[in-house]
């Protein structure tokens, strides 16, 4: 039977910051349930991992396999939106609005591994990049109704 | 009653005093009216003259700014003179006599004492249901609902239909946990962190009502959201300022937050720091494993032991506002930062 022994030390580290604003304008008129609403949003967060790995054969305590691994990363989110409601008559209201969001990640993962003369060189196949981005463009209305004073009904596109 | 007796004897004593000017055919009634307590003159009321027995008015007036009052064209009699205004007592003098001796009637100075009971304020209001089911959302009105005064927020969710909440906190409707949340229907930037502690710091007595939207309409993103929870606060419109500091200590998490309120007019601001420590945890873990491969009949055994170190941190921090420019048009608007750290030694 053979007994191999090793001991494995690894530490991670890991922190991210985010900071989040949003100011928001808000118009009502004379008429109940008629408003216009303006919003802005944003957020933008930073994260960045360490994570070291080290495996020592013991007895003697020889380094045979270490990763080292970076991993800063960003995001970002920006949105507006605009929302209108107009009640037409008693229990017919109808809404419209658009919106515009942008969201942007981004990713960049270095992945540094021992190699047989001790140095640490970067490896290809753990490394990766990851960039996404995304626009949103939405409009939207719908419309409100009593049906045969059933029920209401809601009708709607985006 | 007292004052009655006082103005008969005043009354009598005048009479006698007029008893001695000369007759006149134009028979009046004279007199002042004054507040018993303020003893300012009673403007406008109204003094009506009753021929004795009978309960239909002969003749009356109206004091003037200084509380005089002169009921003239009168026929000689025995009258019943009763002096009102809104939110006193009427004030009733019998046998005022007007004859050939007694021209002119001055009943002098009548105190009028004012009513304890004064007219209320008269609120017609109506309450809306605790639960309301429209189109598209369910309305739970806890300001409706007298068990909903006393907890968190988190008390309160457990109360509106479909919402479910497990120990943590954590909330759930109709099974998804994937549920945006609004505050006043405004994202709020305290979301962002742990939804379970924010429903914690909001008392159950500012909650006006929270609405589940179940369908949300083309109003919403189609993100794969399980619903929306809209929370809605009491308008708070006290002014001045208000903090609270809450500090929290055990063997493994800290907390500490402060809260910091102003409000002045229309415009209000609201500030907050919070933080949370978990403290270095050391965890223990063995393993042994035995794998035999029959072919050959070799054993392996692998053997491991390890021990990790964690430990975390983290703060959150934001100012924000709203101001009612006036009552159509409204702004508000918040800023946040959060950071947290990780660190894990194996």
């Amino acid at each position: 039977m053979s007994e191999i022994e090793n001991s494995i030390n690894a530490n991670r580290n890991g922190r991210f910051h985010n900071v989040d604003a949003n100011l928001n304008y808000k118009k009502t008129f004379k008429k109940e349930d008629q408003e216009l609403n303006i919003e802005l949003n944003t957020s933008r967060g930073n994260r960045d991992n360490l994570n070291n790995n080290y495996q020592y054969l013991l007895p003697n305590d020889s380094l045979f396999y270490s990763t080292k691994a970076k991993n800063p990363g960003n995001e970002q989110e920006s949105e507006i939106r605009i929302d209108y409601t107009q009640p037409i008559k008693e229990k017919i209201v109808l809404g419209l609005g658009s919106k515009l969001g942008l969201y942007d990640i981004t990713s960049n993962s270095q992945v540094l591994k021992l190699n047989g003369s001790g140095n640490y060189i970067t490896d290809n196949y753990l490394s990766d990049n990851l960039g996404y981005h995304q626009k949103v463009y939405a409009v939207y209305s719908e419309l409100t109704f009593p049906f045969f004073k059933l029920f209401d009904a809601k009708i709607g596109g985006r | 009653m007292k004052s009655i007796v006082l103005s008969a004897i005043l009354c009598v004593a005048s009479l006698y005093v007029l008893a001695q000017q000369s007759a006149s055919s134009n028979f009046k009634i004279t007199g002042k009216l004054i507040d018993s307590v303020s003893r300012h003159p009673v403007e406008y009321a109204t003094i009506s003259i009753f021929p004795l027995g009978s309960k239909k008015p002969v003749n009356g007036t109206v004091s003037d700014d200084k509380g005089n009052f002169v009921v003239d064209n009168m026929a000689a009699g025995t009258y019943k003179l009763v002096a009102e205004f809104i939110g006193y007592k009427a004030h009733i003098l019998n046998d005022v006599t007007l004859n050939k001796e007694h021209p002119v009637a001055d009943v002098s100075t009548i105190v009028l004492q004012s009513k304890a009971t004064t007219l209320q304020n008269i609120t017609i209001s109506g309450q809306p249901k605790i639960i309301e089911n429209k189109i598209d959302k369910m309305v739970f009105n806890a300001e409706q609902d007298i068990t909903s005064q006393v907890g968190v927020a988190t008390d309160v969710l457990k109360k509106v239909p479909q919402v479910s909440v497990d120990v943590d906190g954590n909330i759930q409707l109709a099974g998804s946990a994937s549920i945006r949340f609004l505050i006043n229907g405004k994202p709020s930037a305290a979301f962002g962190s742990n939804i379970a502690d924010v429903l914690q710091s909001i008392p159950a007595s500012q909650i006006k009502s929270i609405e589940v939207i179940t369908t949300p309409g083309s109003k919403y993103d189609a993100q794969g959201l399980g619903g929306i929870i809209n929370i809605i606060l009491k308008k708070n419109n006290s002014q001045g300022i208000n903090g609270n500091l809450s500090l929290t200590a055990g063997t493994r998490t800290e907390n500490g937050s402060f809260n910091f309120n102003a409000r002045k007019g229309t415009f209000g601001l609201n500030a907050f720091v919070s933080g949370n420590k978990s403290l270095k945890a050391r965890s223990l873990s063995t393993s042994k494993r035995v794998t035999t491969d029959s072919a050959s009949d070799n054993k392996i055994s692998l053997n491991q032991s390890s021990s990790s170190e964690e430990k975390r941190s983290g703060y959150q921090t934001g100012v924000g506002f709203d101001w009612d420019v006036n009552k159509y048009n409204g702004i508000s608007g918040s800023v946040g930062y959060e950071n947290a750290d990780a660190i894990v030694t194996e």
